[in-house]
C-alpha cells in the first residue's frame, strides 16, 4: 500500500507542478525588436535621426520604401523551409500605403532571397500585392533532435528603381504574429549605410536579417508529456508482465487484451506529437521503438505462457466460497 | 436516503435536466440562423440598371497561417457589361484593384472579355490558443475605375453572397475607408466614388463550440470516472481486476480519437490542450500505474462478486 500511496502522492505533484507551468507556457512567439516589428510612422517622432532630404514639401512621410516580413508557418516534414509573405510598402514621394497592400508611384524592383522567384518588378500606380517567400532552413538534420531542434537562417533584400536602376531608402519591418508552436527570435544585422533611428533606415535599398527558430516551450512540454505517457505505459506492463512470470499472477486473455490495447495507445500517442514530425527521429529511436518493442515482447511471452502454464485464466474466489 | 428524500432528488434531477434541454434546444435556435451577419449594404445589391458590382463569398479560413479565404466575382450590367452565371462580360475596360494579402491585385480583362471570380485572401489578426473563444478580424478594400480617358467616376455596389463560413459565426459590414468606422454617409460617398472597405469579424460557431464542450466534457466526465472507479479500489470497497485495467487503457487509446475529432482541428498545444487534454492523458496513465500496483499486490486481484454477497447465502 505503500507503493500506491507514493504513487498518488507523485502523480499529485506530478499534475501540480504540471498546472503550475501552464502560467509559464508559450504556444509560440516571434520575438522582434520595437524598431523592427514597428510599422514606419509618419510623425514628427519618426522624422529624428532622418536627412531632411527623405521628406519633401507637404508629405509627412518620408519617402522610403518599408519591405514588410511576415512569417507564417514553419515547414520540416520534407525541405526544412520558413514560409512567409513579403509586401512592399513605399512612403513619401515613392507611394503610399493602404490596408493590406501599397500603391506605388514609380517602377520599383525588388531582388530577394527566395527559393523560387526572387525577383519581382512593381509597376507604378497599382496596387501592390505580396509574394510568398520560401527560405530554406540550413540544418534541416535537425529535426532528429525534435522538440529540442534549433534552425538558424538569414534573409537579404534590395530595393532599386526600376527606370534609374539607383538604390531607394528603404526599411524593414517584421510582423511579430506568433508561429504557432514556434519560438522565433528576429535580430536584424547591421549594415554600412544603416542610418539609426526610431526606424532604421538604409539608403542603399539593401536589408538583412537573421532569424534563430525553436520550438516553443507548450510543443516541447507536450512533447515531453506524450513521451513520458509511453513510458509510464511501458513501466505497468512490465509490472504487470513481471508478476505474471514470477507465477504470482496467473496468465489471463484479459491481460493479454490489456496489452494490446496499450500497444494500439502507444502507437496513437506516437501520431499526435505536435506538428507531427516524421518517423525514425531519435525519440523515435530511444523512446517509441523500445516501448513498441517491449509491448511486443511481453504480448508474445505472455501468450506463451497463457498456453503452457497450467493456472492459465485462473480465478481468485473468494475464501468462503472455496469452503462452502 | 428516505423515500422522500430520493422523490425529491429525482424531481430536481428531472428539472436540471428539463432546464439543460431547452437551453441547449434555445441557444441552438438563436444562434443556428445567424452563423453569417452582413450589413444591408452588403446585403442588398444595387437596383441600377447599369452598374459596376462586385459578389464576395467567404470561403475559407486558415487559422494556422492567419489569411481568410473569399473568391471576388465582378458583376457588371448595362453599358459596363453582362452578369453571366459565373463571372461577367465586360463591354467597357472596368478595371478592379484589389488590396489582398494573397491573390491578384489588378483585375483588368480589357472590353469584350469574360472573367469569372479571383481566388483572394485577407490577412487576419487572432490567437487560435483561444480555442474554441478564438475570434479574427480582417478588412478588405477594393477599388474600380474605367480604364479609358475621360470617363467619370462609377460607383462600385460591393454584395455579400456567402451563406456561411464552415465552423465558424461571421460578421461583415462595410467601414468608411476615410475613418474606418460604420458611418452610413462616408459609406455612400465611398460607394459613389467606385471603392469599398469591407470588415469581417469572425468567431467559432455555436455548433463548434458546442461540440468542443461536449469533447472537452467527455474527457473530462472519463476522468473522472477512472479517478472514481480507482478510488472505490483504493478504499478496497471494490478489488483490483484486469477488467479496470482494460478499462483505462481502451479509454486513453480513445482519448486521442476524440482530440482528432475536435472540430477546425486546432492546432495541437492550445489552451484546450494544455487545461483538459493533457492532463486527462497524465491522470489516466497515473491511473493505469495504480491499477497495475494494486492487482499485483493485493490479496483480493480480480476477485468476483458472487450472487450470495447480494442474495445472501442459502446453507
Amino acid at each position: 500500500m505503500r507503493s500506491s500511496r507514493f504513487l498518488i502522492f507523485a502523480s499529485l505533484t506530478l499534475l501540480i507542478g504540471y498546472l503550475l507551468s501552464l502560467f509559464i507556457l508559450n504556444p509560440g512567439a516571434t520575438s522582434v525588436k520595437s524598431n523592427l516589428s514597428s510599422v514606419l510612422k509618419c510623425d514628427e517622432q519618426t522624422r529624428t535621426g532622418l536627412p531632411a532630404s527623405l521628406y519633401i514639401e507637404g508629405q509627412s512621410c518620408p519617402s522610403v520604401v518599408e519591405l514588410v516580413l511576415n512569417l507564417q508557418r514553419i515547414e520540416t516534414k520534407n525541405q526544412a523551409a520558413l514560409v512567409g509573405t513579403l509586401r512592399v510598402w513605399p512612403a513619401g514621394e515613392i507611394g503610399q500605403v493602404s490596408v493590406n497592400a501599397g500603391v506605388s508611384q514609380r517602377s520599383l524592383r525588388i531582388t530577394y532571397e527566395n527559393l523560387k522567384q526572387s525577383d519581382w518588378l512593381i509597376e507604378p500606380k497599382r496596387l501592390i500585392g505580396s509574394r510568398t517567400l520560401e527560405l530554406s532552413l540550413p540544418n534541416r538534420s535537425a529535426i532528429s533532435s525534435y522538440p529540442l531542434d534549433s534552425y538558424k537562417s538569414s534573409w537579404q533584400a534590395q530595393v532599386i528603381d526600376f527606370q534609374t536602376g539607383k538604390p531607394l531608402p528603404t526599411t524593414l519591418t517584421i510582423s511579430n504574429r506568433p508561429v504557432y508552436g514556434w519560438q522565433i527570435s528576429v535580430k536584424d544585422v547591421a549594415l554600412e549605410s544603416d542610418l539609426a533611428a526610431i526606424k532604421t533606415v538604409n539608403l542603399e535599398g539593401d536589408e538583412k536579417v537573421e532569424w534563430v527558430i525553436e520550438r516553443s516551450s507548450s510543443t516541447k512540454l507536450s512533447s515531453a508529456l506524450l513521451l513520458l505517457v509511453m513510458l509510464l505505459a511501458a513501466v505497468a506492463a512490465i509490472m504487470l508482465s513481471k508478476s505474471i512470470f514470477l507465477r504470482k499472477r496467473p496468465p489471463t486473455l484479459v491481460a493479454l487484451s490489456w496489452l494490446a490495447t496499450s500497444l494500439f495507445a502507444v502507437i496513437e500517442i506516437r501520431g499526435r506529437f505536435p506538428d507531427s514530425p516524421p518517423l525514425g527521429i531519435r525519440v523515435d529511436t530511444f523512446v517509441t521503438y523500445p516501448v513498441i518493442l517491449t509491448l511486443l515482447f511481453l504480448i508474445a511471452a505472455h501468450t506463451y505462457l497463457w498456453v503452457k502454464r497450467d493456472d492459465w485464466n485462473m480465478k481468485n474466489l473468494p475464501d468462503d466460497q472455496i469452503t462452502a | 436516503m428516505t423515500q422522500k428524500g430520493l422523490k425529491f432528488s429525482n424531481v430536481l434531477m428531472s428539472v436540471l435536466l428539463l432546464i439543460a434541454v431547452i437551453l441547449y434546444f434555445g441557444f441552438a435556435f438563436l444562434n443556428s440562423g445567424s452563423t453569417y451577419q452582413k450589413d444591408e449594404f452588403l446585403a442588398n445589391s444595387t437596383t441600377e440598371k447599369s452598374s459596376i458590382s462586385l459578389d464576395i463569398n467567404a470561403t475559407n479560413v486558415d487559422i494556422n497561417e492567419g489569411v481568410l479565404y473569399f473568391t471576388a466575382t465582378p458583376r457588371l450590367s448595362g453599358e459596363f457589361g453582362q452578369s453571366t452565371s459565373n463571372g461577367s462580360f465586360f463591354q467597357l475596360p472596368v478595371v478592379y484593384s484589389f488590396d489582398v494579402f494573397s491573390g491578384e491585385t489588378l483585375l483588368n480583362p480589357g472590353a469584350g472579355n469574360l472573367t469569372g471570380g479571383q481566388p483572394l485572401g485577407i490577412r487576419i489578426e487572432g490567437d487560435p490558443n483561444n480555442y474554441p473563444f478564438d475570434q479574427y478580424e480582417g478588412k478588405f478594400f477594393v477599388s474600380t475605375r474605367l480604364d479609358q480617358s475621360n470617363s467619370d467616376v462609377s460607383p462600385l455596389d460591393v454584395n455579400d453572397v456567402s451563406t456561411a463560413l464552415a465552423g465558424f459565426s461571421a460578421k461583415v459590414r462595410y467601414l468608411s475607408f476615410n475613418s474606418e468606422s460604420p458611418n452610413a454617409s462616408e459609406i455612400r460617398d465611398d460607394i459613389s466614388q467606385g471603392f469599398a472597405l469591407v470588415e469581417w469579424k469572425i468567431s467559432r460557431g455555436f455548433s463548434s463550440i458546442f461540440a468542443s464542450f461536449l469533447l472537452g466534457g467527455l474527457m473530462l466526465v472519463g476522468a473522472m470516472s477512472s479517478v472514481l472507479l480507482t478510488h472505490a479500489i483504493l478504499r478496497r470497497r471494490r478489488p483490483p481486476s484486469l477488467n479496470s485495467l482494460v478499462w483505462l487503457a481502451a479509454f486513453l487509446f480513445a482519448l486521442f480519437q476524440v482530440r482528432s475529432q475536435l472540430p477546425g482541428s486546432p492546432p495541437s498545444g492550445v489552451r484546450f490542450d494544455m487545461l483538459i487534454f493533457f492532463p486527462t492523458v497524465l491522470l489516466l496513465t497515473t491511473l493505469i500505474l495504480i491499477n497495475v500496483n494494486l492487482w499485483i499486490n493485493r490479496e483480493d486481484w480480480d476477485m468476483e462478486n458472487t450472487n450470495y454477497a447480494v442474495a445472501g447465502r442459502t446453507n
